[in-house]
């Protein structure tokens, strides 16, 4: 600016140095040029700086909220798929409709034209939105990709699609224990999908790296349709036996895969409202109950593994134990000396109290703790619970917990515990994932001897033919197994009414493949005057589960061998 | 004024231009249609990810077992019993096919009417034919073509076919032996 005024200065001042003819030049327009120059320039500068001006204004203005609002990133996470591959969870992205109102030509022909696609469209709702004047308004959300290219069809202006990543679980509540939740920010917050993001997604979340197509699917040791079988045969028994919970799980004997488990009451991992409730709890895994009478198994198999006690040895049953102030009785007593495999199957408390009395009481707690029934289990699933024992055993521990109370563990624990006593000896812990029977040997650790495990078959065979167990066999598949019916602690006591039932099945006993548990809490009777102990409730629900998935679980019916326990002579 | 090689020059250059502009017009045109099949392939993506889901939900165990708790009545189905399963070799044993039932079956009516033309002159060939047309309304042609056998045997003995027949057999117990 300056400089031009003194070049114009400065030109003046040479015309005066001398030089006529442009002085004169400047006389013939009469000196207004300079005056008619600057005019110019101060005119165009004060269009500049007016735009300047007004740029700088409108950067400091914040933008008008027009416009969806900002999209959440959600992550993307592998798919959940069962065994056989069929989806448990998987991404999917919905598109949501909105609408600029201030950007709409014509309110009416808007809603008219959208009304083809979204018949369910409220017109008074949509028209007075549309009216608002408002920036931004959802028309509707979660839109299928057809009905979005048919809107995109349309060509209305002033509307816009969001899409938004949603985790999509197809099998609703059967699985949701198992697969889990996530929350919105697509996390997983419990089951597996916590598990998946323990294992590193999480991390590769954060650094962006999680792309949908490099994340393989996640596969599990589930089948869905076993599954579907043991939530429906839980949900079943839990309706008729008016009972506040059950549960049941199938585990492969060979692998320690779980191929089904279920808790009810459960939720709708698609809707979980009610995830957050006290009663709904994994108690497969996650609860702790003291597991009665199927906690003879171990203390049968306690004694024939030490050496002291074969199938041949006797026990005096025929008077009840009395330690302190407690009276140890039998619920069906025969009053008289039983063998082995009739304290076994008559499950009587007096029989198992002198069987881990062989044992001793260190002995007795270093086998709980050596079957891994009193450890806190490791396996995929976050939700496992830690089983509770006395700090210091005394002798009425040992026996109480030789008939299963005075000790806590988790149904899971027991189902896996009664897998080592069934599948050679060999504890192998329980795997959410798919695992062969040779990688599962290399976890595996031997616990108790091969006769032990062929004492225990036999016994759990003869069970099911003449003692508690009969209601849990189902022909074809040579089911053998052992009941627990637990008295539950109501205000400090044992109650005679409130029980907790559990029965755990092995099958075919030939050579056993599957452990199948069920539980069932607070059972009621099925109808007045029948009994509510566990041959009448959760042997049924065995059996139920085994007769429809034994195809499906490759089991081979074989009616050849039906009455092996009673060809066996004892 | 223009020289040749000037005209010569412009004329390349506003080829040039021309080329120009038309290959990044057409590299614009493609590049239009890359995005649009882009978006597709996107687009198809998430459809068949939905897809997925849609068919994994509508082939749940337990909608499928609702359905056929409705369906009853229609369908009929139950859940399969122990002892409707059974192995390949648990199969009861089908008789083996001798030469003896080859023969029987030639004399069925039906199988072969030129053939069997020259063997209903023979009467017993003319009984088996007989026996088995009674046999067919039971359903087992192929078992009642065999049973006439030991009567029919020795005339049929007679028959060309049978010479054939026995080289046939011949050839095969030969082909094992190697």
């Amino acid at each position: 600016m300056i400089g031009v005024l003194n070049k114009l200065l400065k030109r003046s001042r040479r015309g005066e140095d001398g030089s006529i003819v442009l002085d004169s030049a400047r006389k013939a327009t009469g000196g207004k040029t300079r005056t008619r120059v600057v005019m110019t320039m101060a005119v165009f500068l004060g269009i500049y700086v007016a735009i300047t001006g007004r740029l700088v204004w409108f950067g400091f203005q914040g933008p008008t909220d027009s416009g969806p609002p900002p999209s959440r990133v959600t992550a993307s996470r592998p798919d959940i798929v069962d065994r056989n591959g069929e989806v448990l969870a998987t991404d999917i992205k919905t598109s949501s409709l909105f609408a600029e109102p201030r950007h709409i030509v014509d309110a009416d022909e808007a809603i008219e034209k959208l009304a083809t696609v979204l018949p369910e469209i409220d017109y008074e709702q949509t028209y007075k939105k549309l009216k608002s004047g408002a920036g931004f308004v959802w028309l509707q959300r979660q839109l299928t990709p057809k009905q979005q290219s048919e809107i995109m069809q349309l060509g209305v202006p002033g509307i816009g699609f969001r899409t938004e990543k949603r985790r999509f679980y197809p099998a609703g509540e059967t699985a949701s224990y198992i697969v889990g939740l996530t929350n919105i920010d697509n996390q997983g917050i419990s089951g597996m999908e916590k598990y998946i993001d323990d294992q590193g997604l999480a991390d590769l979340q954060l650094s962006g790296l999680a792309v949908a197509r490099d994340l393989k699917p996640v596969k599990l040791s589930i089948d869905l349709r076993v599954q579907h079988i043991v939530r429906n045969e839980v949900a079943d028994a839990m309706q008729r036996y008016h009972a506040i919970a059950a549960g049941g799980v199938v585990l492969n004997v060979k692998t320690g895969e779980v191929v089904a488990m279920a808790s009810v009451p459960d939720f709708d991992p698609n809707n979980p409202y009610n995830a957050q409730d006290k009663d709904r709890l994994n108690r497969m895994s996650a609860g702790l109950y003291e597991m009665g009478s199927t906690f003879k198994s171990f203390t049968t198999a306690m004694a024939l593994d030490s050496g002291k006690v074969t199938l041949e040895s006797k026990f005096d049953a025929s008077r009840p134990i009395t330690i302190g102030r407690q009276t140890i009785r039998d619920f069906h007593g025969k009053g008289r000396v039983l063998s082995v495999p009739e304290v076994f199957i008559y499950s009587s408390n007096i029989g198992s109290a002198k069987e881990a009395d062989v044992v001793g009481i260190e002995g007795h707690r270093e086998f709980l703790h050596r079957l891994g029934v009193l450890e806190k289990m490791k396996t995929e699933l976050p939700e496992v619970a830690k089983p509770t024992e006395p700090k210091v055993w005394k002798k009425v521990h040992s026996i109480t917990a030789a008939f299963g109370h005075g000790v806590s563990t988790t149904p899971l624990q027991t189902a896996v515990g009664c897998a080592a006593l069934m599948n050679g000896g060999f504890l192998i812990e329980p795997t959410f994932l798919t695992r062969t029977a040779d990688q599962a040997m290399e976890v595996a650790k031997r616990v108790v001897s091969e006769k032990t495990v062929e004492g225990m078959r036999y016994l759990y065979t003869l069970n099911a033919e003449k003692g508690s167990g009969k209601n849990a066999r189902v022909p074809g598949y040579r089911v053998g197994g052992k009941t627990g019916t637990a008295e539950k602690v109501i205000n400090g006591r044992y109650s005679k009414d409130v029980r907790f039932n559990a029965f755990v099945a092995a099958f075919p006993m030939d050579d056993p493949q599957y452990i199948v548990l069920t539980i069932i809490d607070e059972p009621k009777p099925e109808m007045p005057g029948r009994g509510a102990t566990a041959g009448s409730n959760a042997a049924p629900m065995v059996a139920n589960i085994i007769r429809r998935s034994a195809p499906m679980l490759g089991v081979k019916p074989d009616f050849g061998q039906e009455n092996a326990a009673t060809l066996v002579s004892y | 004024m223009f020289r040749t090689s000037d005209i010569i020059l412009i004329a390349v250059m506003v080829s040039a231009a021309a080329m120009t502009y038309k290959i990044k017009r057409d590299a614009e045109v493609q590049q239009a249609a890359v995005y649009k099949i882009q978006a597709q392939i996107r687009t198809e993506e998430d459809t068949i990810d939905l897809l997925r889901a849609d068919w994994s939900l509508l082939t749940q165990p337990s909608r499928l077992q609702r359905l056929s708790d409705l369906y009853k009545d229609q369908l009929g189905l139950q859940t399969a019993d122990a002892r409707q399963i059974v192995r390949l070799d648990e199969l009861p044993e089908k008789p083996p096919l001798t030469i003896e039932d080859i023969m029987a079956d030639n004399g069925a009516p039906g199988v072969d009417k030129e053939k069997t033309a020259s063997i209903t002159k023979d009467k017993g060939a003319e009984k088996a034919k007989a026996a088995s047309k009674a046999k067919v309304g039971d359903k087992k042609p192929a078992v009642a073509a065999a049973k006439p056998k030991p009567a029919v045997k020795d005339k049929l003995a007679s028959n060309a076919r049978v010479a054939v027949a026995d080289k046939i057999a011949q050839q095969i117990e030969d082909g094992a032996d190697e």
